[in-house]
């Protein structure tokens, strides 16, 4: 075996450069505000010493950690209904042959496509059209709606893989509708409904420009109180609060990806 | 009418519509008794596997009957029906372990507890799987995941086992192995086998009975013997094994047998079929290794050698007739036998009545 890093046919002059330039610019901002989020200056962007205190004054704001149980809430609420109803849309479109099968497959997945502002004004209007009051509802089935294309595409993909035998092989063996979804599909499709709900959920919880024309008073998710704090200023708690949710963000994805491990 | 198996009557299967219908089972009528090793034989696209398709319920007929012991099965659903199924790509559980995927059929039945793990290694101990009850199906060969289809099959205790061309993936070896261990399971079951091969050999090795399918049809049923030694059509005589086929004239029909002259002018004996008229044109059927080859000057049909292929145990020699026509005759080795004589030398081909069979086509 020859080392593939020395075969000459492998290698491309500047693809190391290419590649750490890509990666500065990716996370280098990310380690600029996590550094300066245990800044002891008040002024965000001046280095004067280390200090934890901007998380405790982060912890101790009242009205920012009621925005973050609302994204909670949110989140949450919006990812159980859309992996649900993707789950069985996606049952539904693997199982069924019908004409225009192909079109409603497309009109599922093309809220991906539309760019967020025209659903949010779309979704206002209809909100108030329809006379609903804004507030945590509200934000809860725009989320749920623009949540399921995300949840159903890895789902979609893991029953395409599934090999229709198991099925047959299941009622063959005397388990009823009902037995054979539960025993046999179901465990199948466990990593693509994980990776569907995880993907639902941090969308949800990251969305800003939707939330942020249907949310009513009261119903403020953390995204919206950031962006509130920006407008007064560039504090250190503003990257206290980012730092949060990252490390938020890394111990869900970890604890899914571990739960993927342990399963199989 | 009570030890039959399974009973079709005019069993059609067609898919799709208009235009694009294909019929994949025409109106096939086959009996399969208790306790057969019931094969299916034929060449790929015949409907075997949708012949097994429909008698496990994962398609319902378009038209026809069919009964499971005598009683009306092709409206139940799979799982009502006391029948199992060994998949050509075995359709394992990957989620489950080699002793759940068997304990699957038991526990789908709500058997007891105690019997349902009971059942399941005993299943894994016939088909000499003891140790592998904790692996999963991808942490086993090929062989082995056969195996474990196939004890999963027999443990929802079946009245009637399909198995879908089950050997084709193994290696010739492990095939002939496993073709005895799939005898020895038929036997110490009990249970009957409907098996799919597209092998001629395996169907003539392990079957009872024989059905020869083509194009959506049944050909022909018979045991190994009667398919090989008396194909009644064409297709059947060439699928199975090597054939010579004869035009030839039927001169006169008389007790039985009946004189046919060759294309070449020469004459042969041959057994009648029923139906046969004197005056008919027809096709004969002669297996290369029914044929005698002789000296030149001893009773026969006159040839010339042609050509001689050693094949070990047996040489096959193409001679030519008088007007050409090509047979092909199969000798055995034997110490100073006559095939050894040149290409381009005059032979004679010996032909015995009971050799020669009328086909149709
Ligand atoms: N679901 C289906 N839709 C349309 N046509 C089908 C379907 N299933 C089978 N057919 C057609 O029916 C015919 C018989 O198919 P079948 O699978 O029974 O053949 P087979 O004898 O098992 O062949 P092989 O030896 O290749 O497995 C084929 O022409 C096939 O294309
Ligand atoms: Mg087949």
């Amino acid at each position: 075996m020859t080392d593939p890093a020395k075969n000459p046919l492998f290698r491309f002059p500047g693809l190391k450069p290419a590649a750490w330039l890509f990666f500065v610019f990716l996370y280098a901002p990310i380690v600029v505000l996590l550094a300066l989020a245990f800044n002891d200056n008040e002024q965000a962007t001046i280095w004067t010493g280390f200090s934890t205190r901007w998380f405790g004054i982060v912890l101790d704001n009242a009205d920012l950690i009621r925005a973050f149980n609302n994204s909670l809430i949110v989140a949450t609420t919006a990812t159980l209904l859309a992996t649900t109803i993707a789950t069985l849309a996606a049952l539904g479109m693997n199982r069924a042959r019908f004409r225009g099968q192909d079109g409603v497959n497309a009109l599922i997945s093309l809220p991906l496509i539309v760019p967020e502002i025209v659903t949010a004004v779309a979704t206002l209007l209809f909100f108030i059209m329809l006379g609903f009051r804004l507030g945590l509802g509200t934000v809860i089935l725009a989320h749920t709606v623009f949540c399921i294309p995300f949840a159903y595409l890895p789902i979609r993909a893991r029953l395409e893989g599934m090999d229709p035998r198991l099925e047959e092989a299941a009622q063959d063996l005397y388990a009823n509708r009902r037995q054979t979804f539960l025993r046999v599909v179901l465990p199948q499709l466990w990593p693509g409904i994980i990776s569907g709900a995880m993907l639902a959920f941090i969308i949800s919880l990251d969305d800003f420009v939707i939330t942020y024309f249907v949310a009513g008073a009261g119903a403020t998710t953390l995204p919206i109180y950031i962006f509130g704090m920006i407008r007064i200023g560039i504090s250190p708690e503003v990257n206290a609060v980012s730092a949060l949710m990252l490390a938020i963000s890394i111990v869900f994805v970890a604890a899914s990806w571990l739960v993927g491990r342990v399963r199989r | 009418m009570k030890d039959w198996a399974i009973e079709a009557r005019g069993l059609t299967k067609r898919f799709g519509t208009g235009a694009d219908t294909v019929t994949a089972l025409d109106r096939v009528s086959v009996t399969i008794r208790e306790n057969e090793f019931f094969t299916l034989l034929g060449p790929s696209g015949c409907g075997k596997t949708t012949l097994l398709r429909l008698i496990a319920g994962f398609e319902l007929p378009s038209e026809g009957k069919l009964l499971l012991h005598g009683q009306r099965i092709e409206n139940l659903p799979p799982f009502r029906r006391p029948v199992n199924t060994v998949f050509q790509s075995y359709a394992l559980f990957p989620h489950l372990s080699v002793l759940r995927n068997v304990a699957f059929g038991p526990e789908m039945q709500r058997r007891p507890k105690a019997e349902i793990e009971a059942e399941a290694r005993r299943m894994l101990e016939l088909v000499r799987l003891e140790g592998f009850e904790r692996r999963l199906p991808r942490e086993l060969s090929g062989g082995q995941q056969q195996r474990v289809a196939l004890a999963r099959a027999l443990a929802g205790r079946p009245r009637v086992l399909l198995l879908d061309e089950p050997l084709s993936a193994l290696d010739l070896k492990l095939r002939r192995e496993m073709q005895i261990e799939l005898k020895r399971l038929q036997h110490e079951t009990g249970i009957t086998f409907v098996f799919v091969t597209h092998d001629q050999e395996e169907a003539l090795t392990m079957s009872d009975r024989i059905a020869v399918m083509s194009g959506g049809r049944i050909l022909q049923i018979g045991t190994p013997t009667e398919i090989y030694e008396q194909p009644t059509s064409r297709f059947v005589a060439d699928f199975i094994g090597e054939t010579n086929f004869l035009d030839a004239h039927c001169e006169q029909v008389a007790e039985g047998r009946a004189q046919f002259r060759l294309s070449s002018g020469d004459l042969v004996q041959g057994l009648a079929i029923p139906g046969l008229m004197s005056g008919s044109e027809v096709t004969l059927a002669v297996r290369p290794e029914r044929l005698d080859l002789l000296a030149d000057g001893q009773p026969g049909i006159p040839a010339t050698m042609q050509d001689l292929l050693y094949i070990g145990n047996d040489t096959v020699c193409t001679v030519a007739l008088a007007d050409g026509t090509e047979l092909q005759v199969r000798v055995q080795n034997r110490h100073g036998a006559i095939h050894a004589s040149a290409p381009g030398s005059a032979v004679r081909v010996g032909v015995e009545p009971q050799a020669v069979r009328v086909v149709g086509d």
